[in-house]
């Protein structure tokens, strides 16, 4: 981070004007931003003798002024072999703020939980976290301390272990070879796992290999693993896929307990789900912002209709 | 790999091997200590012959740790026992002075044999019996170190990573078959006549040695049992059987391969040099692949990820050499293929498995379809 303190101010288009806006900015405009900011970034990155796509940046002016934005994505911009996942993406997210993320197929949800966890490295743009935490200059492990916990699309538990081990294993604190050698549960430690595994209702299956759990049950062991990392923000990739209708229900049920304590960011195919768990909603598609706001507006939106509903419809 | 409760690192199947490896080195010290005319007498040859049973049982322990719990196949593990080898070597090679074919107080044999004058850089130190302890453990810790640290790094898994162990041990094989190197190129390292003084080929010797092996043996399976039972012991197995899972809930995968390669090559190092002496010689063959290869196959027939399976199939697999290569000389690769095969095929956990697997029969007679539990 030193060299962050270096490196001179960079360039930024006011965020707060794209804040309000349900619409993308315009095309033409955003592309002169980017050459003018790939021109700054080049330029940086050979005066820092860092690779040219490797950003070092002070934390930008709207979290500057603002205390109470928690993830702060601006004009990302990815691309697989030409191909534009995101493109040009800015999203803010509030602290304690529960937002949906949905989009058709290829709208670039996944590719941007991918940037926010350190997975794929952007192409250029900036992503902060709180005011202290450039994501772009830290790897996955880095991101997960800085308390950004995720579940994946696919339920990917350790299916050996135990549930009491896999979530002994997610538990905030010591994960350095030696720390996890000597590392033994505490009281507070046990009660907190207690704790969690009657949230996620897996008490009775404690020390069943989660091999033999079902999908559901998976599923609500990750979010419970999420849980025990105490994360400051829980990125959440379809958690209901594959679920049955209960299922899905005791999910919300333990969605809703969360809002509030931690930022939750839910990406999310199944509509009544998204209804019912409410919050602000961002559509993305073809790897940018399409629309934000509330689930009625963005139902009465004519280019969300076009691009999202409409397709399904048809 | 098959418990629902939280392991205890003294499991029941833990104290009886333990229990085991000890009265069964204790009988064998026992016997090799008999007067010579006595029934129960073992000769010299038998005792060195199963202390090198052991160390190649220490070296399949070592394998198991990072294949059977973090699924780190490395095909070159007689790297670092070579390395082990070599650095004891290089001191039983000082051991013997102005008693070596050419009377040179100073330089070995093999050395006078190509004219050289004076020793090289390398060799100074190699008279002192503590230096050569650290020797062991740094020489091969060290390889381990800036073989796995970039491969580690760069996220070099599977397959991969082990076609580079392999081109790494064959690498030194190729080194240390040169003469320039100064290790006795083809021929080794040979010819040894004491230890600290003793003789090697006195019974005693050969008792001692025996027992620093089991002793060695029994210490690395305490020592990597009681890192499988930790916390660190779970993380082997979130990391194996899902790695980029287990960076996400934020341990440094890289880190604790790292750990444990390393870990696995002092072991490995430690056998070696407990090798040595018992064999008498160490030359460029243990960096061949195949025999590392072999290793790693005594490792799947004792049944991988129990570590006392690795130290059962490396008996095994050793017993069954000696006799074959004296007995049927040209079959035992191709039984050693057809064992592999067959152990693939029809005991999927291997020798320490059997137990287990015959239960799990039984259970799936007496209830033709167990139920999967689901909710």
């Amino acid at each position: 981070m030193s060299a962050a303190t270096l490196a001179p101010e960079k360039r930024h288009v006011d965020p707060a004007s794209y804040r309000e806006t349900s619409v993308a900015p315009p095309q033409n405009q955003s592309d002169l931003d980017e050459a003018a900011r790939a021109i700054l970034d080049d330029f940086n990155s050979r005066r820092h003798g860092l690779r040219p796509g490797r950003q070092i940046a002070t934390p930008p002016k709207a979290l500057r002024g603002q205390n109470n934005i928690s993830l702060y994505l601006e004009k990302i911009s990815v691309s697989f072999d030409g191909f534009k996942a995101l493109n040009n993406l800015t999203i803010y997210i509030d602290e304690g703020e529960l937002r949906c993320i949905i989009g058709p197929n290829g709208a670039g949800k996944t590719t941007m939980m991918d940037v926010i966890t350190g997975k794929t490295k952007p192409d250029r743009g900036s992503a902060w976290f709180t005011r202290e935490h450039n994501l772009l200059a830290l790897d996955e492990v880095g991101i997960t301390e800085a308390g950004i916990g995720r579940k994946f699309q696919k339920p990917s538990v350790f299916e050996e272990l135990s549930v009491l081990h896999n979530l002994e294993l997610a538990l905030k604190g010591k994960k350095s070879v030696f720390g996890a050698l000597r590392a033994r549960l505490s009281g507070e430690d046990k009660d907190f796992l207690e704790q969690t595994l009657k949230r996620i209702r897996l008490q009775e299956q404690r020390d069943m290999p989660t091999g033999r759990l079902s999908h559901g049950q998976k599923q609500w062991l990750e979010i419970g693993m999420l849980l025990a990392q105490k994360p400051k923000m829980l990125l959440l990739d379809e958690p209901v896929a594959g679920m049955t209708v209960r299922e899905i229900e005791r999910t919300i049920e333990l969605l809703r307990t969360l809002e509030g304590e931690q930022s939750i960011i839910l990406v999310e195919h199944d509509m009544e789900f998204v209804r019912a768990v409410a919050g602000k909603v961002t559509v993305l598609h073809q790897g940018s912002v399409l629309a934000e706001g509330n689930m009625d507006q963005i139902r009465n939106n004519q280019a969300v209709i076009e691009a999202y509903l409409g397709e399904s419809q048809c | 790999m098959q418990s629902e409760q939280p392991e205890r690192l003294f499991a029941p199947s833990t104290l009886i091997f333990s229990a085991g490896i000890t009265l069964a080195s204790a009988a064998v010290i026992f016997c090799a200590l008999l007067p010579t005319g006595s029934p129960l007498h073992m000769g010299g040859y038998m005792v060195s012959l199963l202390g090198k049973y052991l160390c190649f049982a220490l070296l399949a322990l070592s394998i198991d740790l990072i294949w059977g719990y973090l699924g780190i196949l490395s095909l070159g593990h007689g790297a670092f026992f070579g390395l082990g080898g070599y650095a004891m070597g290089m001191y039983l090679m000082r051991e013997i002075g102005s008693r070596g074919m050419y009377g040179n107080p100073l330089l070995p044999d093999f050395m006078v044999f190509l004219n050289w004058k004076e020793l090289p850089w390398y060799w100074l130190g190699s008279d002192s019996f503590p230096f050569i302890c650290l020797l062991i453990l740094i020489l091969p810790g060290l390889a381990a170190f800036l073989f796995a640290w970039p491969a580690f790094r760069s996220r070099v898994s599977g397959v991969y990573l082990s076609i580079i162990t392999q081109a790494m041990t064959y690498a030194l094989m190729l080194a240390f078959f040169r003469n320039e190197m100064g290790f006795g190129g083809n021929n080794g390292l040979t010819d040894f006549k004491s230890l600290l003084g003793f003789p090697l080929q006195s019974e005693g010797m050969g008792a001692a040695l025996f027992a620093a092996s089991a002793l060695a043996l029994l210490l690395a399976f305490l020592l990597c049992r009681l890192i499988v039972v930790s916390r660190l012991g779970r993380v082997f197995i979130a990391v194996r059987d899902a790695e980029s899972r287990a960076r996400f809930i934020g341990y440094r995968v890289e880190y604790v391969k790292l750990a444990a390669f390393v870990f696995s090559a002092l072991l490995a190092g430690v056998a070696g040099a407990l090798y040595v002496p018992q064999v008498g010689i160490i030359n460029p063959g243990v960096f061949a692949p195949l025999f590392s290869v072999e290793m790693v196959v005594c490792v799947a027939l004792g049944g991988r990820g129990r570590l006392y399976g690795a130290i059962l199939g490396a008996l095994a697999v050793s017993f069954a050499k000696t006799w074959f290569t004296t007995a049927l000389p040209d079959v035992w690769l191709f039984f050693l293929g057809a064992l592999f095969v067959l152990v693939t095929l029809f005991l999927p956990g291997g020798l320490a498995g059997l137990p287990d697997q015959i239960q799990e029969a039984a259970r799936k007679k007496s209830v033709p379809s167990a139920a999967p539990l689901s909710a």
